[in-house]
């Protein structure tokens, strides 16, 4: 099986699915994922659809599922996952609730209502230490109610609905299940009469549709989301080409029957420029004419703003893309390129796998669709106010590069960029940037522990441990929030201290920050007391370019295997080493 | 779809769901024969067959599916009834 394959589960059969998951190498996995289910109905075939989705992005997964109709009780002691996923359905609240709520007076209606949010509140405070736990919005589908305007089970609905809205805590997110069913059709989603029998009440296409809701958020948390749209210019941005059709021949105008689909592309991808996607262009076409594009043609929706690095030249597409990933510093599988050429989709698939491409569809009309599928399932569409700083920043950073070409020596370099480093201590306005940076970043991570905002919280509240979070300015732009440290003291020695994670963002990589921000921690933690410091290396695929740092910033070896190196350093023996062309702030 | 071929995508969607490979499914194969066969993958069989065959099982027949003649027997009639 590919990688990638999540993209066509919809149109996968049960039996299908079944079969390839026996297929997967699981020796090729890259980490274990734990999932437990609550739930108060049958959802066994969830499990190897899930399963499915996990292994067709490299998870070996290990899923579980409480006992039946018992959500609240077995989270009493539900032990750390991954992930906890609820199904607590209005419709079997109690056996017949979904029969006699009707004919409930206003009173049994309204101690419904507060029994039910008692048992929430469990939920949320058992579940509180969990990193992620998704909760389904509860939902009157699948009652047999009368319509009226005021039905019992829409007053229930509604009240735990915005109950749970107003008091989860940040480690649930709610899923819009009635979304989901609506989009299948009911009949297509629910089954009465397997709920009357064995309490099934979803049909195997709901379970399909749920997972692939969830995708975004499986890529989320491990750390696997895309950050670069690449997109091709000729009859992909517009129809038409650019080179034969002239300005005139090409067509976006949302006046005319093909053109509209291109002009609703280019407004999808003007938003997700917004939402901090990093979009460029790769076009084999003369720079000129298609600068004439975005200069001079009416309708056009894109602007050269949005466009964050381009490669319009008659090279190959695939050395094109290897140098938009050098000039982004981000690694190729974090690309999803668009090209309406068979031959280019080919040539990248087989040359650069990691890519995620889309072929754009013959049948134009499926062209937005499919692009907004791409965007929900593969970008992060909830972006933090650092996200748009971001791509201001890789403009900064295309810049930058190009300013490193013509300069010689790498620190003469660096020193004429001014760069200044500020360093918070325990700081609860960085929590969600934190948090963020933990399950984003995949290059300079030395431990590639992915926490969660809940996570950094008990962190910072933990007197034995030190969350560090690191600003970068330097005279083309603030990078935010981009460097994180999380320092915690051996249980067994107040003397020493360990290095939890140490990760720094890819796009201020290269300008000796983290020769900085090590010598401030090394620093710190000799003058709060402590004699020895530890750290680890845990081999990752993507964090190779760290393998020596600690080795190479005078930490010695202690122990050593195939995926892990752990090292110490004796603090007494630490002198102050930072380069001097960095200056640093210490705000903590 | 002829017997031949029912009786081959019965066998297949029985060695998926039950994790066994496809040449331990015979034509005598049933819950006393097959391990795994308890009453929570029996409905993700059920689910599996409708959707291989694209039939609906009535629910009277579901509880008495358990061996692969009666399987057989309750598709091809779902099959020629649809």
């Amino acid at each position: 099986m590919e990688a990638n394959s999540l993209y066509n589960l919809t149109s996968l059969s049960y039996p299908e699915i079944l079969k390839a998951n026996g297929k997967f190498d699981q020796t090729s996995m890259d980490a274990d994922f734990k999932i437990h289910l609550l739930t108060n109905l049958t959802i066994n075939p969830i499990k190897e659809i899930l399963e499915f989705a996990l292994k067709s992005i490299n998870l070996n997964p290990t899923i579980t599922i409480g006992n039946y109709d018992n959500v609240v009780q077995d989270s009493f002691n539900v032990l750390k996952h991954d992930m906890v996923i609820i199904f607590y359905d209005m419709i079997n609240f109690t056996n017949d609730f979904f029969i006699k709520c009707e004919l409930m007076e206003e009173g049994e209606v309204n101690e419904t209502i507060e029994k039910h949010k008692n048992e929430i509140r469990l939920l949320f405070s058992n579940l509180a230490d969990q990193s992620l736990v998704l909760l389904n919005k509860f939902s009157s589908y699948g009652f047999d109610e009368l319509i009226h305007t005021k039905s019992n089970v829409q007053i229930v609905e509604g009240e735990l609905n915005s109950f749970i809205q107003e008091n989860k805590p940040q480690n649930f997110e709610l899923i819009d299940t009635k979304g989901l069913v609506a989009s299948l059709g009911i009949g297509n989603a629910l089954d009465k009469q397997k709920f009357n029998r064995y309490k099934a009440l979803y049909k195997i296409d709901f379970f399909k549709k749920y997972v692939s809701s969830i995708h975004n958020i499986l890529l989320k948390r491990t750390g696997r989301l895309k950050k670069a749209l690449i997109m091709d210019c000729d009859n992909t941005l517009w129809k038409g080409v650019i080179g034969e059709d002239g300005l005139e021949g090409i067509d976006i105008s949302p006046k005319s029957e093909i053109g509209i689909y291109y002009n609703i592309i280019q407004n999808i991808i003007v938003s997700l420029s917004k939402k901090g996607v990093l979009i460029c262009l790769c076009s084999k076409n003369n720079h000129r004419d298609v600068e004439g594009v975005f200069r001079n043609k009416r309708d056009m929706v894109l602007s050269e703003d949005n466009i964050v690095a381009k490669k319009i030249n008659w090279n190959n597409k695939s050395d094109n893309l290897k140098v938009l990933a050098d000039e982004l510093n981000i690694g190729l599988d974090s690309f999803v390129f668009v090209d309406d050429s068979e031959f280019e989709i080919g040539l990248i698939n087989s040359s650069l796998p990691e890519v995620l491409t889309v072929l754009v569809p013959k049948d134009i009309e499926l062209y937005p669709s499919l692009m907004i599928e791409i965007a929900r399932r593969y970008f992060n569409l909830q972006p933090l106010g650092e996200d748009l700083k971001k791509v201001m920043g890789y403009k900064d950073q295309v810049r930058r590069s190009k300013l490193r070409e013509s300069m010689g020596n790498i620190d003469s370099y660096l020193s004429t960029l001014e760069t200044t480093i500020t360093i918070y201590k325990d700081n609860d306005d960085h929590v969600a940037r934190i948090a963020q940076l933990s399950e984003k970043t995949n290059q300079f991570n030395l431990t590639t522990y992915r926490y969660t905002q809940n996570d950094i919280l008990q962190f910072i509240n933990n007197p034995v441990m030190s969350v560090f979070s690191v600003d970068v300015s330097d005279r083309f732009g603030n990078s935010g929030i981009t460097g994180v440290c999380i320092l915690k003291e051996l249980k067994e020695d107040d003397k020493t201290v360990e290095i939890d994670s140490l990760l720094l963002s890819c796009r201020i990589l290269g300008r000796r920050v983290e020769d900085s921000f090590l010598d401030f921690l090394l620093m710190h933690s000799k003058e709060n007391g402590y004699q020895t410091i530890t750290s680890k290396y845990k081999k990752t695929k993507k964090n190779a370019q760290v393998k020596d740092f600690f080795h190479s910033h005078g930490f010695a070896i202690a122990q050593k295997t195939d995926n892990e190196t752990s090292y110490k350093l004796k603090l007494l023996d630490y002198s102050a080493n930072s380069p001097e062309f960095i200056k640093k702030n210490i705000n903590i | 779809m002829d017997d031949i071929q029912i009786k081959e995508a019965i066998r297949n969607t029985l060695s998926v769901v039950f994790e066994i490979p496809e040449e331990d499914v015979t034509e005598e194969s049933s819950t006393d024969s097959i391990e795994n066969w308890d009453s929570i993958r029996h409905l993700n069989l059920i689910i599996a067959l409708e959707e291989q065959f694209g039939v609906s099982i009535p629910d009277d027949d579901v509880g008495n599916m358990l061996n692969f003649k009666i399987i057989k027997i309750v598709i091809s009639e779902a099959i020629n009834g649809k």
